[in-house]
């Protein structure tokens, strides 16, 4: 661990020697590869954020707050937390949790419960507040980690190969598109739409608990790469959008709510089979 | 500590690497460091397998460039 003594060196100075070297050692795992994973579940968070907040300002009825758009954003939300624990044990660098910072999460929670307390009290507001919304919650937990990515130079590590997914992560991605697409199919019926989303939070509660079972949550965030997240997103975005379309506008026939749900399946069974995770854990 | 910068966690792997020293003295070191509120110690799975992620706590970064200070004072580095 100690450095040999070079001649006529205290070892005081010796100490100060190995701790440059030491910070020399690790200056270069700058954690990018996990600031860009909480850069995009920040963006996650912020539209889920923006969506909720809409829900509640003039735009919308006075059944929407609470009701078919919770059915619609709360599952992905559900979803992700579990996958994305699962992402974060890849990396051997990681930036400590946003969350974890008590102004961050103070600043979140005071924001969620004024929006819910003030829409709950039949209040409403400007529809831009929906936009303040998600931008203060990017500003909250995505500053640090974009900074970090813009700083830090991606790694030119190319040893790591795609491999398609195991048998046990497809199924559960196949699953996740099932149980999303059901809820934007059932979308405009609450009381349909509440039951499939409830049966569906139960599995989703298994699965985030059995942290390592390979059909975990928590495993098959671990295995996904890209294509997989990617499909995610188009996933989250659908649902995220039509709760926003069902709220200002009257677009939303049944028939558009199956097509959202088709599409939704259709984007994550199709992931499921394209190649993930390399073997080996990302150095990044 | 001089590896754990701030708000970075690092593996076990990662850090036995940086500071160059083996799997028995670097845990002996974690759970000494852990005790006095130096580091945090985080514990998760690779796949299936266990993991643990080490961070520094603001109580022993303080410390540890106190520590740092003092040496430089005596040494005259400034």
């Amino acid at each position: 661990m100690e450095s040999d003594p070079r001649e006529g060196e205290s070892s005081e100075a010796q100490l100060l020697r190995d701790v440059d070297a030491i910070r020399a050692r690790t200056a270069p795992l700058a954690p990018r590869g996990h600031a860009l994973l909480q850069v995009a579940y920040t963006v996650f968070l912020a539209a889920y954020m923006g969506v909720f907040a809409f829900a509640g300002s003039n735009e919308a009825g006075a059944s929407s707050f609470g009701g078919l758009t919770f059915v619609l954003i709360f599952p992905p939300l559900l979803v992700s937390s579990g996958l994305f624990n699962g992402a974060n044990e890849r990396f051997r660098t990681r930036l400590r949790d946003p969350s974890r910072r008590p102004l961050s999460l103070g600043f979140f929670f005071v924001v969620l419960a004024a929006l819910l307390i003030w829409g709950l009290a039949g209040g409403r507001y400007p529809w831009w507040v929906a936009l303040i919304t998600a931008g203060l919650t990017f500003v909250s937990f995505g500053i640090r980690p974009l900074r970090v990515v813009l700083r830090a130079r991606a790694s030119t590590d190319e040893t790591l190969t795609p491999q398609p997914l195991p048998v046990p992560a497809r199924v559960t991605t196949i699953l996740i598109g099932v149980y999303l697409a059901a809820v934007c199919a059932t979308a405009l019926s609450l009381t349909v739409a509440s039951l499939v989303m409830v049966l569906g939070m139960v599995a989703v509660i298994v699965a985030v608990s059995a942290q390592a079972a390979p059909w975990g949550l928590l495993r098959t965030g671990y295995e996904w790469r890209v294509p997989q997240w990617t499909a995610f997103g188009i996933a989250a975005l659908v649902m995220f959008l039509l709760a926003v379309l069902i709220i200002a506008t009257d677009i939303v026939t049944p028939v558009v709510a199956v097509g959202a749900g088709a599409l939704v399946a259709v984007c994550l069974s199709g992931a499921a089979f394209i190649p993930g995770r390399s073997r080996g854990t990302s150095a990044a | 500590m001089a590896a754990l910068g701030d708000d970075i966690e690092l593996d076990f792997a990662s850090l036995r690497d940086a500071i160059e020293a083996d799997d028995s003295a670097l845990s002996k070191g974690i759970s000494h460091l852990e005790k006095l509120g130096y580091v945090k110690v985080t514990k998760g799975y690779v796949g299936a397998r266990p993991r643990t992620w080490v961070r520094s706590t603001t109580k022993g970064r303080r410390a540890f460039e106190r520590h740092v200070g003092a040496l430089r004072a005596i040494t005259g580095a400034g």
